[in-house]
């Protein structure tokens, strides 16, 4: 009878245990979330009440500390404006780079700073706003809402325009050529034709961008601070959701603790709610 | 072809001239988009000049090389001299690269060579999603959770393996290691998902000629699928890299904030960033301490660059090849 | 062995259907050759998803020939032949089934396993593909090195003595594989394959990305090798089938239409859908 030379023990051995291994470290990336989100619901839904979302956050110590009402409120407001700043600004850089900037040297400079505006750290965005606009007398000292959205916005930039150059590129030529050979400008064709067809796209990316500045502390402790109370004045000091989170966890009391816990499921929430949609979008729309 | 290279058909008057009027907007579309766009450079210029100045007191009065590599970061006596803080920096930074990175590359193997075809996507959109937790809910989580769920393993592990460096003695609650092992979460998706579109771009041919000298699945991996992907990867860790080094909320939550060199993984430590968002409320009417915190903030800002230029070049090689 | 050329005269004379004169089987230099086995198909069925690509095919590849496969592009050649050495259950939706027999072993049993499968039986693919990150000595290696930690330069020098490279790579193994010509990538994906003594080598349109001198350096190969190997090779060009093989078998649309000694395929075929194919009438 033939016989096959054997795959040896040692080498069925070693592909068991790696593939196990591969198998167990990816179930070792997926702990944390699991962990996560479990510890928010079991100590966030505690928090969750009707005056959870309707009072604001008292600032005593000792009675009762109420609600995360201006945080919510303030969260939205400023990262509405942040993204009325970022994503028009963004898109129509992204367009530039497209219409015009490919294959071009200054173009090429434009997208490597932008890609290197990606990896700054938030933090570092919150300092030079807070150098910019905060502390120099330019536009008025002091902490303002409308400067964190700044902040954000800066934030929000480089994504933007990375991932809407992805999209617009997306947009096949053919499109373009055929709308310009009827003698449409170039404005008129990057607007009625390019952006339309890519808006699916744009509007995914917009959204994730829109996800991550929701959910940054830092830029924000140095631009719009905290205060307690509900503000809809964006030219004065605003609370938002991580700043709220980020200062009650320093305080030892307890009942300050459950409200961050709270505070962080909601604001968990709303990033996840903002990611899946934006990843809805981006699958019903797919450009084959 | 590229549309920046595009010329309107010559002599098709009739059609261009339908409407003069919009043909005149378009240098000034042309023009408001090239501002624009070197507006968002002189931005970033801008950006480093006004770093510069705002340090420059605190700089001036330590010398560059004094202000990094001394170590005396002391609030009381207005001394910066930040050594602590930039070891902290690398020390967390790096804990997170030991830790997070081969669990990435580990998922992205398995997710991309090795899991059933059904629950590819389930397992990318679960790993994707650590990204979507803000850092102060990771910070959050750490101090309430991880700090007093992992002190007895710490202690446990202080205590067992004494014997390797930096390892041994008491258990501080908040420390460098629990930052790292934040840090590592924190960076496991961009790590991921970056390594996965390397190790797709592996071509089929050389995972079959593997297989068809009697490779085994793992062995396959190993001559084929690593080597190729190699360079990707290290880029995508870099990529992590310049994400941990840059990472505020969630390290000053859980690194103790004490302005020391670590001696071991689990003392206390600090960071650039961490500094930054601890000390800036306090710091508000000292000039001298708001200059070296801006000073912190310009040493970060230069490490990350140059990380993550770095880690560009090398995964679009990676990428190219 | 590489000295032995075909003249080009020869070439130049003899009509496209004729086949050259086969040169004699040199013996094996170091080492004893290892047996050659003949393979066969029984019924064998495939399918990609739920597109049914090969119907019940059997055939017979003798021991120590040469046998090719000739038929238009999807006829399922190349399924076939990844059949055998079970590389077409790799494909995602890809699944087989009846029985391929190496001499009297079901390579399809489930008490085979599928490694063992393909190292007893080596392929060579049409688009040369040498490790890239991979030195020339490391490539041929890299199967043995599969099996054991030590490899023995000898085994590197006799594979690439066989697959006819030796000359020209034996100043530069260390350099990388892929900065060979495309003929030389070829041979030295030949040399791989050969590293770990097969006892069959299946050859997917090896020539088919080469220019005609290293197409007809790989045949020389071919020739040479069937004296030690079953060699089972896939080709579009008939002329090639009828330079190198000593069997070709016509398929088409998955079915095995006619299969016998070359020369007669090509001059004197039974069906009449070979006499079309082979007189270029389609495909």
């Amino acid at each position: 009878m033939t016989a096959l030379t054997a795959v040896s023990g040692r080498r069925r051995r070693a592909d068991s245990v790696a593939r196990g291994a591969l198998m167990v470290l990816t179930g070792v990336a997926l702990v944390p979330l699991v962990l996560v989100v479990y510890y928010l619901l079991k100590r966030g839904l505690g928090a969750i009440s009707w005056d959870f979302f309707t009072t604001d956050p008292t600032g005593s110590f000792l009675g009762n500390p109420g609600g995360v009402k201006s945080a919510i409120l303030g969260t939205i407001e400023i990262v509405a404006l942040a993204t009325l700043i970022a994503v028009p600004t963004g898109v129509l850089v992204a367009l530039y780079l497209v219409e015009f900037g490919r294959g071009k040297r200054f173009g090429n400079v434009v997208r490597y700073f932008v890609d290197v505006m990606t990896g700054v750290p938030s933090i570092v965005f919150g300092l030079f706003v807070y150098i910019v606009l905060v502390t120099s007398s330019f536009v008025g000292v002091g902490f303002a809402g409308w400067k964190g959205a700044v902040a954000l916005a800066l934030l929000m930039l480089p994504v933007v325009i990375r991932s809407g150059e992805v999209v617009l590129l997306l947009v096949p030529d053919s499109l373009r050529e055929a709308a310009l050979a009827l003698g449409a400008p170039r404005w008129k064709v990057a607007f009625r034709v390019v952006l339309p067809s890519a808006l699916p796209g744009l509007i995914t990316g917009s959204l994730l961008a829109v996800a991550r500045a929701a959910g940054e502390t830092a830029p924000l402790l140095f631009t719009s601070a905290i205060v307690l109370g509900t503000s809809f004045n964006l030219d004065g000091r605003m609370n938002s959701l991580p700043v709220q989170i980020f200062t009650d966890v320093g305080q030892a009391q307890d009942r300050l603790v459950t409200r961050a816990w709270g505070a962080a499921l909601t604001l968990v929430v709303l990033v996840l709610l903002l990611t899946l949609i934006a990843r809805l979008f981006q699958r019903r729309n797919r450009y084959t | 072809m590229e549309a920046g290279s595009l010329r309107l058909p010559p002599g098709g008057r009739s059609l261009d001239e339908r409407s003069p009027a919009s043909r005149a907007a378009d240098p000034f579309f042309r023009w408001g988009l090239t501002v624009l766009a070197t507006l968002v450079l002189a931005l970033i210029a801008f950006f480093f000049i006004f770093l510069l100045s705002k340090a420059h007191p605190a700089l001036s009065k330590f010398g560059v090389f004094g202000f990094v590599f001394k170590d005396n970061w002391d609030v009381s006596r207005n001394i910066y001299e930040a050594w602590s803080l930039v070891v902290g920096t690398i020390v967390t930074s790096a804990i997170a690269l030991i830790l997070g990175v081969p669990v990435a590359v580990a998922a992205a193997l398995y997710v991309t060579e090795l899991c059933p075809p059904r629950a590819k996507g389930a397992l990318t959109i679960l790993v994707d999603l650590l990204a979507a937790v803000p850092s102060v809910v990771y910070g959050l989580w750490g101090v309430f959770v991880l700090i007093p769920h992992l002190k007895p393993a710490e202690q446990w592990f202080s205590d067992t393996f004494a014997f390797l460096p930096f390892v041994g003695g008491s258990v501080a609650g908040p420390n460098v290691f629990i930052a790292g092992l934040i840090l590592a979460i924190m960076i496991l998706p961009i790590v991921s998902a970056i390594s996965r579109e390397v190790i797709l771009t592996v071509p089929r041919d050389h995972k079959e000629a593997a297989l068809a000298l009697g490779a085994t699945r793992w062995e396959m991996l190993r001559i084929a699928v690593l080597p190729y992907s190699r360079s990707g990867i290290v880029g995508a860790s870099m990529l992590g890299l310049g994400r941990a080094l840059g990472e505020t909320i969630a390290v000053t939550l859980v690194v103790g904030n004490a302005p020391n060199v670590p001696h071991q993984i689990f003392d206390q430590g600090y960071t650039l960033a961490a500094v930054i968002a601890n000390e800036f409320g306090e710091a508000a009417n000292n000039p001298l301490h708001v200059g070296a915190l801006i000073a912190a903030g310009l040493v970060l800002f230069v490490l990350t660059l140059a990380v993550n230029a770095t880690a560009r070049a090398v995964v679009n090689r990676g990428l190219a090849a | 062995m590489t000295d032995q050329r075909i003249s080009e005269e020869t070439v130049a004379e003899s009509p496209p259907v004729q086949r050259l004169g086969v040169p004699e089987a040199k013996p094996a230099a170091r080492e004893v050759a290892s047996e050659a086995r003949a393979v066969r198909l029984e019924s064998l069925n495939a399918w990609y998803g739920d597109h049914h690509t090969i119907k019940g095919l059997s055939l017979d590849f003798a021991a120590n020939r040469a046998t090719a496969l000739i038929g238009p592009s999807g006829s399922g050649k190349s399924t076939v032949v990844r059949c055998i050495n079970r590389m077409h259950e790799e494909l995602p939706a890809a699944r087989a089934e009846g029985r391929v027999l190496l001499d009297d072993l079901d390579l399809y049993d489930r008490a085979v396993d599928v490694t063992a499968v393909r190292r007893a039986i080596g392929m060579v693919f049409q688009k040369p593909n040498p490790f890239p990150t991979m030195s020339i000595f490391d490539n041929v290696a890299a199967g043995l090195r599969l099996t054991s930690r030590k490899v023995d330069h000898e085994h590197v020098e006799k594979a690439l003595h066989g697959a006819g490279l030796w000359e020209e790579v034996k100043d530069r193994l260390a350099k990388p594989g892929i900065g060979l010509s495309g003929g030389q990538q070829q041979r030295l994906c030949i040399a791989r394959a050969l590293a770990v003594e097969p006892e069959v080598i299946l050859m997917d349109e090896p020539a088919s990305a080469l220019d005609p001198i290293s197409t007809l350096k790989i045949e020389e190969l071919v020739q040479e090798l069937k004296s030690r190997v079953t060699i089972i090779i896939v080709t579009h060009n008939m002329q090639q089938a009828a330079r190198v093989a000593d069997s070709t078998a016509f398929l088409l649309d998955g079915e095995l239409v006619e299969v016998g000694p070359t020369e007669k395929i090509f001059t004197n075929p039974a069906d009449e859908r070979t006499e079309r194919y082979v007189t270029g009438k389609f495909g």
